[in-house]
C-alpha cells in the first residue's frame, strides 16, 4: 500500500512537471537552428556574430538528404558582445540555437588583435557549446570564410574543419581547440596559437575555397604576430603533431619526395645552478620515398641513394626546427616547445627564475634522427 | 458421506450430486452374478476401455461363485492394469469421477469400485512455438498433466525426480504437479512454495500462470521471480539446477521457481554449438534487452533535450525527417509503439484466416503510407522496427519490456536523460530488489557467485560444466 | 535465510564508493588555493592515512568482533544520551542528503539543463531513492555493485578516448604550496566523507571485515581521485582548472570517430549514483530515527526523511552563493568532525569509565 502511494506521488509529479511546464522544456530538432561555422568580427558598435546553420525546414522539403549545402542559411547579429548578440537568435529566427554541432569558430584579425578573451568567455561558458571546437583567426573579417560559397554539397563548415583537420595531419597547418588555446592562454608563459585561413577563387570552379595561410600567434590573448606555412611546419614538427606529410629534399644524387610515416618528439630541459638551460629536442622522423628525380638520368634508386636521402631528409628537417627556433623562439621570444612548463615540472623551485629570462637563458639543440623505411614499388 | 447398500441408490446419489447433467452416464447391469451400477462421465471414459476392462470380464458366462463374493470376483476379474483402487466415500467418489474413472456399486457391498479408464479427448505433443530452437528437441508440454510427467520422466529417468500431485482451485479441481530432483532441490525452497500454492484459494485454476503472482517472492516488481517453459528439456535442466518445477493440468507450460534474471537469456542452443557462440547469443539478448526497453525512450530524449550526442549526419537526416511531421517525436514514439501493441495482440487473438490481412495492414499501412503521407517520420520508423524485433528474441520478457517501454518515452519525451535514468535505476533497483526464496534475482552477478559464473554470461565447455554444477541452494544468502 | 537490512561487506563498501564517487563529480573547487592541482595526483598517500587515523574513533565504537553500533555504547550510558546522539546523527543524515541534492541541482542545471526549473526532478528524484531505500540494504549493495560497473564502464571510456590529448606541460609540480597544504587537503577530503558515520549503526549488519573493506575503500577511492584529477590536468590543464566541474569538461573532450559529446549520457550515468547516494542516506537516517523517535525503518520514515532534506535543499537551490558560502564556512568538516570523531571518542571514552567503575565496584 506505501509503496503504491509512493509509486502514485512519483507519476504524480512527473505529470504535474509535464503539464505545469516547469521541468526542462523539449525542443524539437527541427526548432532548433543547427550552427555549423561561427565568425565574430570586431566593429565600431562592439561584434558582428556571423552564423552559418542548417535549414532543416529546407532540408525536409527537399528530396536529396546529400544536397546539404544548399540548405544552410546564413544569420548576422551584432551586439556589445558575442553574449548580446546571440540573445537574439531565437528572437530573430524563431529557433533555438544549438551551438553543439559547431565545427569551426573563426574570429576577426581586427578581433584578434583587439583581444578574444572576451570574446571566447561566451563559448566557455555556455553549456552546449563544445570546448573541442575548432578555432581560427580569418586574414581579414571572420564573415567571408563563414559566409564564402565553396561550391559543394556540404557546408562550408565540413569543408573548414577538413582543410583544418587534414593540414594537421599533413604537418601544413596547426588545428587548435579551443580548450587547448585557453589552456596556453591562461597558463601564462605558453604561446597560444592557432592557424589563419584565408578564402581564394578556384581556377575552373565558379566558387572559392579555404586555404590556410600560416600561423597566428598570441600574447596574453592578443594577436603577438603571424608566421609563414615553414615556420608553422617547424613548428608542429617541435609540439611533436607531425601524423604524416611530404618532404621534399635535395640530396647529392638526386631530390627525393618522401611521405612521413611518423614522427616523435622529445623535449628534455635541463637547468644548471647557474640559471642557463639547455633542451635537447630529439626528433625521429620514419619516411617512405614516394619519388626520386636523379640528377644524372641513369641513375636508379640504390641504397646508396636510400642513404643520400636519409642525409638529405635530416638536413632538411634540422635547417627546418634551426629556421623555427631562431624566429620563433629567439627572436619572437614564443615558448612554441613549453619549455617553461616542462622546467616547471622538473625544477619546480628555479622555474619561476627560470621564466623570466627563459629565451636569453636557453640553449636549444635540435636532433633529428632520420629514417628511411621503403623505397616503392620498384625495387632497388 | 457414506456408501449406501443398494447401487442403484449410489448411483441416484451420484446423479443428483451431479443435478441430473447429461454426461453423467449410469449403466445397470449384472456384475459376477450381482445387480451392479457402473457410474461414469461420458467423454471421460474411453468407451472401449469400459466395454473390455470391467463389462466383458464381469458379466461374462463363468461361475464367479467361487471367488466367495462378487466384489472379491470384481478384484479376482477386472483387468487391473487400469488402476482399480477403492472408495467408500460418495464425495471423494464424486470426485474421481470428474478425473475419468468409473465408480462401481454393487449391491450389498459397502465398498466401491474405482477404475482409472481415462479416454477424453487431449492435444497431442506439439512442437513448441515460443521456444524455438535450432538444435534441441522439438517436443512441447501438452495439455494434460500426465502426459507432461511422462515426457519430463523421459528426460530425467532417475527415481530422484519427485512428483507431488496436489488439487488446486474449489470449482476446477485442477491438478497440480509439483516436481523436482530429491537430494538437488532446497526443503526450505519446497516447504515455502508448497506452503503458498496451499494457500491460495483459488475457485477455478485454468491456467498456470494464476499460481505465478502467489509464487513470486515479496511485493511485486517489473518483472516475475517465476519463470515458466513450454519445454519439457528445458524444465529437466532447470530442475537438474535445484529448481522446481509446477505442472498445472490443461495449461502446456511448466511453471519454474525460482527464477533469475539472466535465466531470461538463456536458452537451450547455448549449451548445443561452441561456448565463444554461446556467450555471443547472451550478450546480443542482453544487448535485445535494453534496446527493446529503453532506445525509444532514448532517441525521443537524446532529440528532445541532448541532440549533442547525436552526430551532425544523422541529426540533419532525423531533423529534416521531423520537420515534416505534424506531431512532437515524443507524441510520435507513442503512438507508433502503441500500434504495435495493437497490431501484435491483433495477431495473437484474430483468426489465422485474416492474419494476411492483418500483415498488409500493419506493412503497408503504418509502415509505408503513414511515412509517405508524413504522419511519421522513417527514423522513428526505425526506431520501432528495431525496438519491435528486439523484444522478439526474448519473447518472455514482453510483458515487462512493453511497460518499460511506454514508461521510459514518457520520461524521456517529459525530462530527457535525468528522468530515463531515474527509471532505470528503479529498475535496476527492482532487479537487485527480489529474492525469491532467498536466492538474489541478480544472482550471479550480484551477489557474485564465482562457481555460477560458469553458466551465467558466459557459457564453459562441456568438460567443465559436466564435471560439477552449480545448484540454486548454493546461490542463496549465506 | 538473510534478511534485507544485511549485506555483504564488499557489496557495503560498493555502496560508499558508489556513494562517495559522485560527490567527487560533482564537487565544486571553491578554493583554488586549498586545493593546489599539483598535489592531487600523489593525495592518495595521505588521504589513506588521513581516512585511517579518523576512522580510530568509529572502529573503538564498533570493537574488536565490529558487532557493536554507536547506540550498543550509549544504551549502557543512558536513555537520554542515545536519544540525542541518534537526533544528532539524523540531523546529520539529512544534511548528507540535503548538500548531494544541492550539488548534482547545480551540475545538472550548469551543464545540461541550464533554462529549466529543476526542482520538480529532484523531487522525483527524492521519490525514488525512498523507494530504493524501502527495498532494503542488500537490494541497495546489489544495485551498486551494477552503478559501480556502468561507472568503472565510463571512467575508462573518457579516460581512454581523451589519452591521445595528454600532454605533460600541463601537469604540475607535485608540493608546490609545501606539505602542510597537501595533509589539510587530504584531511578535507576524508572529512567530506560523511560516509564512514554509517558503519556506526550498520556494523553489525555488514558480514564480513568491516576494518579490512574500509582499508580497501580508502585505497581505490583514493587512488581514483588521484588517477581522475591527474587525467584531468594533463588533458585539459590550466583550462580545466578554471572550470567548475572538472571531470565534466573531460566528458566533453572525450570521441571516438563521429561518437563524440557522450558527456549527456555519462552524466545520467551520474544519475544512478546520486540516486544511490540519497537512498542510503535515506535508510540510514531512519535507522537514527528509530533510536530518538517512534518511527519504525520504512517507507514512513523514508518520507518522513525527504520531507525535511527536500526543506534544506530548497534553501539553497539556484542559491550558489550562498551555497558555496556554506561549503567554504567547514560546515562539512564541522559536522564530520562532530560525527565521526568527536561523539564516537566521547561515547567510547564514557562507557569505558562506566565501566570500569562498574567493574571496581563489583
Amino acid at each position: 500500500m506505501k509503496r503504491k502511494a509512493v509509486c502514485m506521488i512519483l507519476a504524480l509529479t512527473a505529470l504535474l512537471t509535464a503539464l505545469s511546464g516547469c521541468g526542462p522544456q523539449s525542443v524539437e530538432l527541427s526548432d532548433r537552428l543547427i550552427v555549423e561555422a561561427i565568425g565574430i568580427d570586431k566593429t565600431d558598435a562592439g561584434v558582428l556574430v556571423t552564423l552559418q546553420a542548417l535549414d532543416t525546414h529546407a532540408a525536409g522539403a527537399g528530396s536529396d538528404p546529400n544536397e546539404q549545402g544548399q540548405v544552410t542559411r546564413l544569420y548576422r547579429f551584432s551586439g556589445e558582445s558575442v553574449g548580446q548578440a546571440l540573445s537574439g537568435v531565437r528572437a530573430a529566427t524563431g529557433l533555438t540555437p544549438l551551438y553543439s554541432q559547431a565545427r569551426v569558430l573563426l574570429f576577426g584579425r581586427s578581433l584578434a588583435e583587439a583581444g578574444l578573451a572576451e570574446a571566447l568567455d561566451f563559448f566557455l561558458r555556455v553549456c552546449n557549446a563544445r570546448s573541442d571546437i575548432l578555432i581560427a583567426m580569418a586574414e581579414s573579417a571572420a564573415e567571408d570564410p563563414v559566409a564564402a560559397d565553396f561550391g559543394a554539397t556540404v557546408p562550408g563548415a565540413v569543408i573548414m574543419e577538413d582543410v583544418l583537420n587534414g593540414s594537421l595531419r599533413d604537418g601544413m597547418g596547426a588545428a587548435v581547440k579551443l580548450y587547448d588555446f585557453m589552456n596556453l592562454t591562461y597558463t601564462g608563459t605558453d604561446t597560444a596559437f592557432c592557424p589563419v585561413i584565408g578564402i581564394r577563387e578556384q581556377a575552373l570552379e565558379d566558387a572559392q575555397k579555404p586555404v590556410l595561410q600560416g600561423t597566428a600567434f598570441f600574447e596574453n590573448g592578443r594577436l603577438a604576430f603571424t608566421a609563414g606555412e615553414d615556420l608553422t611546419r617547424g613548428m608542429l614538427f617541435l609540439k611533436d603533431r607531425v601524423e604524416t606529410g611530404a618532404i621534399r629534399a635535395a640530396g647529392e644524387n638526386g631530390t627525393y619526395t618522401m611521405r612521413i610515416i611518423s614522427s616523435e618528439t622529445k623535449i628534455s630541459p635541463t637547468l644548471y645552478e647557474n640559471g642557463r638551460a639547455n633542451a635537447r629536442i630529439r626528433v625521429k622522423t620514419v619516411c617512405d620515398i614516394t619519388e626520386f628525380t636523379p640528377k644524372d638520368d641513369a641513375c636508379r634508386l640504390g641504397e646508396a641513394e636510400a642513404a643520400d636521402a636519409a642525409a638529405a631528409g635530416k638536413a632538411w628537417l634540422e635547417a627546418l626546427l634551426n629556421d623555427t627556433l631562431s624566429v620563433l623562439f629567439y627572436e619572437k621570444h614564443a615558448d612554441i616547445c613549453r619549455l617553461a612548463r616542462l622546467v616547471n615540472l622538473k625544477y619546480p623551485r628555479l622555474a619561476a627564475a627560470y621564466a623570466e629570462r627563459m629565451f636569453e637563458a636557453t640553449d636549444i639543440t635540435a636532433e633529428v634522427e632520420f629514417t628511411v623505411r621503403r623505397t616503392g614499388k620498384e625495387g632497388i | 458421506m457414506k456408501i449406501e447398500k443398494s447401487a442403484a441408490e449410489n448411483a441416484a446419489i451420484i446423479k443428483k450430486t451431479f443435478h441430473n447433467s447429461f454426461d453423467l452416464q449410469i449403466r445397470f447391469f449384472t456384475a459376477a452374478g450381482a445387480p451392479a451400477a457402473a457410474v461414469y462421465l461420458d467423454g471421460m471414459c474411453d468407451e472401449m476401455k469400459i466395454t473390455e476392462c470391467v463389462l466383458k470380464p464381469l458379466t461374462n458366462k463363468e461361475n464367479f461363485s467361487r471367488f466367495g463374493s462378487p466384489a472379491a470376483a470384481v478384484k479376482a476379474r477386472a483387468y487391473k492394469g487400469m488402476g482399480l483402487s477403492e472408495e467408500t466415500d460418495l464425495n471423494k467418489i464424486a470426485a474421481a469421477l470428474t478425473e475419468g474413472n468409473l465408480a462401481l456399486f454393487l449391491e450389498n457391498e459397502e465398498t466401491a469400485f474405482l477404475f482409472s479408464l481415462q479416454g477424453f479427448p487431449k492435444k497431442g505433443i506439439d512442437t513448441p512455438e515460443a521456444e524455438q530452437n535450432e538444435q534441441g528437441g522439438s517436443e512441447r508440454f501438452a495439455d494434460s498433466f500426465k502426459d507432461n510427467v511422462t515426457l519430463l520422466r523421459r528426460r530425467l529417468k532417475t527415481p530422484a525426480l519427485v512428483t507431488e500431485r496436489t488439487v488446486i482451485g474449489e470449482t476446477s479441481r485442477t491438478d497440480v504437479i509439483f516436481c523436482y530432483l530429491e537430494g538437488r532441490a532446497d526443503p526450505a525452497m519446497l516447504q515455502k512454495i508448497r506452503r503458498r500454492l496451499e494457500k491460495t484459494g483459488l475457485d477455478t485454476l485454468l491456467g498456470s500462470g494464476y499460481l505465478k503472482p502467489f509464487l513470486d517472492g515479496g511485493s511485486p516488481g517489473l518483472f516475475s521471480d517465476t519463470g515458466f517453459t513450454e519445454r519439457p528439456d528445458m524444465l529437466a535442466a532447470k530442475l537438474a539446477e535445484g529448481r522446481i518445477g509446477i505442472i498445472a493440468d490443461g495449461t502446456p507450460y511448466a511453471l519454474i521457481a525460482p527464477y533469475l534474471f539472466i535465466d531470461y537469456f538463456h536458452s537451450l542452443d547455448d549449451y548445443m554449438g561452441s561456448p565463444a557462440y554461446a556467450l555471443f547469443l547472451r550478450l546480443l539478448r542482453l544487448a535485445c534487452f535494453f534496446i527493446s526497453a529503453a532506445l525509444p525512450g532514448l532517441f525521443v530524449a537524446t532529440c528532445d533535450f541532448h541532440p549533442e550526442v547525436l552526430p551532425p549526419g544523422i541529426m540533419l537526416d532525423i531533423a529534416a525527417a521531423e520537420a515534416k511531421t505534424p506531431f512532437s517525436l515524443a507524441f510520435e514514439a507513442f503512438a507508433i509503439h502503441l500500434i504495435y501493441e495493437i497490431v501484435r495482440e491483433a495477431g495473437l487473438r484474430m483468426p489465422v484466416a485474416v492474419g494476411h490481412a492483418v500483415s498488409i495492414v500493419g506493412a503497408l499501412v503504418v509502415g509505408d503510407a503513414a511515412v509517405t503521407a508524413g504522419l511519421i517520420a522513417a527514423p522513428m520508423l526505425m526506431v520501432v522496427a528495431l525496438t519491435a524485433i528486439s523484444s522478439a528474441v526474448i519473447p518472455k520478457l514482453h510483458e515487462p519490456l512493453a511497460l518499460l517501454r511506454f514508461g521510459l518515452i514518457a520520461l524521456g519525451g517529459i525530462t530527457g536523460f535525468f528522468g530515463v535514468f531515474i527509471a532505470m535505476g528503479l529498475l535496476l533497483s527492482d532487479l537487485c530488489g527480489g529474492s525469491p526464496y532467498g536466492v538474489p534475482f541478480s544472482a550471479p552477478f550480484s551477489p557474485f557467485v564465482k562457481k555460477a559464473q560458469r553458466d551465467a554470461l558466459r557459457r564453459a565447455g562441456w568438460r567443465t560444466l559436466g564435471r560439477t554444477r552449480t545448484t540454486a541452494r548454493e546461490m542463496k544468502f549465506e | 535465510m538473510r534478511d534485507k537490512g544485511s549485506v555483504s561487506a564488499a557489496q557495503f563498501f560498493c555502496v560508499l564508493f558508489v556513494s562517495r564517487i559522485i560527490a567527487l563529480f560533482t564537487f565544486i573547487i571553491t578554493d583554488a588555493a586549498a586545493y593546489p592541482a599539483g598535489d592531487r595526483g600523489i593525495v592518495f598517500l595521505p588521504f589513506i592515512l588521513a581516512g585511517v587515523l579518523c576512522a580510530v574513533p568509529v572502529l573503538l565504537v564498533l570493537g574488536r568482533k565490529e558487532d557493536r553500533t554507536l547506540f550498543t555504547l550509549t544504551e549502557r550510558l543512558s536513555p537520554a544520551v542515545t536519544k540525542g546522539a541518534a537526533l544528532i546523527y539524523t540531523a546529520g543524515a539529512v544534511w548528507s542528503a540535503a548538500v548531494s541534492a544541492v550539488r548534482f541541482e547545480l551540475f545538472m542545471s550548469t551543464v545540461m539543463y541550464t533554462e529549466a526549473f529543476l526542482t520538480p526532478l529532484i523531487a522525483l528524484m527524492l521519490g525514488a531513492a525512498v523507494l530504493i531505500a524501502a527495498r532494503g540494504l542488500e537490494p541497495m549493495g546489489r544495485m551498486s555493485v551494477g552503478v559501480l560497473a556502468l561507472i568503472a564502464v565510463s571512467l575508462a571510456y573518457v579516460g581512454a578516448t581523451t589519452a591521445g590529448e595528454f600532454e605533460l606541460a600541463n601537469l604540475e609540480p607535485p608540493l608546490q604550496s609545501g606539505v602542510g597544504t597537501l595533509l589539510k587537503e587530504a584531511f578535507f577530503a576524508v572529512a567530506r566523507t560523511s560516509e564512514l558515520a554509517t558503519m556506526l549503526i550498520l556494523a553489525p549488519r555488514i558480514h564480513g571485515s568491516v576494518k579490512k573493506g574500509y582499508l580497501l575503500w580508502l585505497a581505490l577511492f583514493g587512488l581514483t581521485i588521484s588517477a581522475v584529477f591527474t587525467v584531468i590536468l594533463g588533458v585539459t590543464g590550466a583550462y580545466g582548472e578554471r572550470q567548475m566541474f572538472q571531470l565534466y569538461s573531460l566528458t566533453v573532450l572525450s570521441r571516438i570517430g563521429v561518437i563524440e559529446r557522450l558527456d549527456s549520457l555519462i552524466c545520467a550515468i551520474w544519475v544512478l549514483c546520486s540516486l544511490t547516494r540519497l537512498a542510503f542516506h535515506l535508510y540510514v537516517g531512519a535507522l537514527y530515527l528509530e533510536k530518538c523517535a517512534p518511527v519504525k525503518p520504512g517507507a514512513k520514515a523514508y518520507i518522513l526523511l525527504s520531507l525535511p532534506v527536500f526543506g534544506l535543499y530548497l534553501l539553497f537551490s539556484g542559491k550558489i552563493v550562498r551555497f558555496a558560502d556554506v561549503l567554504r564556512s567547514g560546515a562539512n568538516e564541522a559536522v564530520f568532525s562532530v560525527l565521526l570523531i568527536g561523539i564516537p571518542l566521547a561515547v567510547w571514552a564514557a562507557e569505558k569509565i562506566k565501566y570500569r567503575k562498574r567493574r571496581a565496584a563489583a
